[in-house]
């Protein structure tokens, strides 16, 4: 499920890419958000047969998330490209380790699969929402509306108020730094302002990481 | 959700909110929470009475009305009911994840951001 407010044209490089035999779907709403409780990318939500979540959202990896190799950002010679990948790299992964293989061991064993969390443990883990982050999904959603119909500066106040209220939720601030910094293919690299910007917003992907530590950037989670 | 006025249909709150407001209260699967009498008059839901109700946020902008989800469990999830979702494929098509009822899945979140 592709999250992005502006569309399926923005995504769709990746889905071709990945020829997928599964159905690929786009979120322009972030409906996961609410719906769901997802905070950040990657995430995945198991729901059994009778149509019960079985493990809540969390960060997911087909495969370990960090493969040997420099990533290819370290050598652009760019100085915040260096750094954010020098941030990354320190990102702690909490699932990355065995999901593949939770996910298949659930295939086989279904309910009788120890990854299978019981009711009270996938409402706990479920994340935190109070009155604030109901309001920020609020504003997100009217943020959202605005850019659609091509009203940036409407957009501006209600994504920074949504960043405000819930400061945890990285999709948020993803999203909204993404649709005010540079074009063209590092745009989703980039996440913040460009030498000499008027920025938009109180904080940027590097900022936060830097002042928030990159053990936090996922929700701490345990198979 | 995105609403122009503060009283509207049940079926269109509970696509909008995953939640059906219901005579005996507002109802996800098999948990329901008690209303204010006056929430549900016919088929016409008091946004304001039932948001208030569930921690449900309201913000006004410009003559509208953005809802948020509820939160008066204090966890996003107040059930574990999977929310009825029905989103867009790449290819244009309505796909409701109640479709895939009898099948175990995997839902996985990216972004190109």
């Amino acid at each position: 499920m592709c999250l992005e407010t502006l569309g399926a044209e923005e995504g769709r490089a990746f889905v071709d890419a990945a020829a997928p035999e599964h159905p690929t779907l786009l979120d322009v709403g972030h409906q996961v958000d609410a719906a769901f409780g997802v905070i950040n990318i990657p995430n995945a939500v198991w729901v059994d047969e009778t149509g019960r979540i079985v493990r809540p959202a969390e960060p997911a990896w087909p495969a370990p998330r960090q493969p040997a190799g420099r990533s290819p950002l370290l050598d652009s010679g760019d100085e915040r490209l260096t750094a954010i990948a020098t941030e990354a790299s320190k990102i702690v992964s909490w699932t990355a380790d065995g999901y593949g293989d939770a996910v298949r061991d659930w295939a086989r064993h279904g309910a009788a699969s120890r990854f299978v969390l019981g009711a009270d443990q996938v409402l706990a883990r479920s994340g935190e929402r109070d009155a604030d982050r109901s309001a920020a999904a609020a504003h997100f959603e009217l943020a959202q509306d605005h850019e659609r119909a091509g009203r940036h500066d409407r957009a501006v106040p209600h994504f920074r108020e949504a960043h405000r209220l819930a400061p945890e939720n990285w999709t948020y601030k993803r999203q909204a730094w993404s649709l005010s910094g540079p074009d063209g293919p590092l745009k989703r690299f980039w996440q913040g302002p460009q030498p000499g910007q008027d920025w938009e917003y109180d904080s940027d992907w590097l900022a936060d990481i830097e002042s928030g530590g990159a053990r936090d950037y996922y929700r701490e989670t345990h198979l | 959700m995105l609403l122009t006025s503060l009283r509207t249909d049940i079926d269109t709150f509970a696509a909008g909110t995953g939640w059906h407001v219901e005579p005996r209260g507002a109802c996800q699967g098999e948990l329901c929470v008690p209303l204010e009498r006056g929430s549900l008059d016919g088929a016409t839901v008091d946004v304001a009475r039932v948001a208030a109700r569930l921690g449900m946020a309201l913000v006004e902008d410009d003559g509208r009305w953005a809802l948020g989800p509820a939160s008066f469990s204090g966890q996003a999830l107040a059930s574990t009911q999977a929310p009825h979702l029905t989103l867009e494929t790449f290819a244009g098509e309505p796909f409701a994840l109640s479709s895939l009822r009898g099948t175990r899945y995997v839902l996985v979140a990216w972004a190109p951001y």
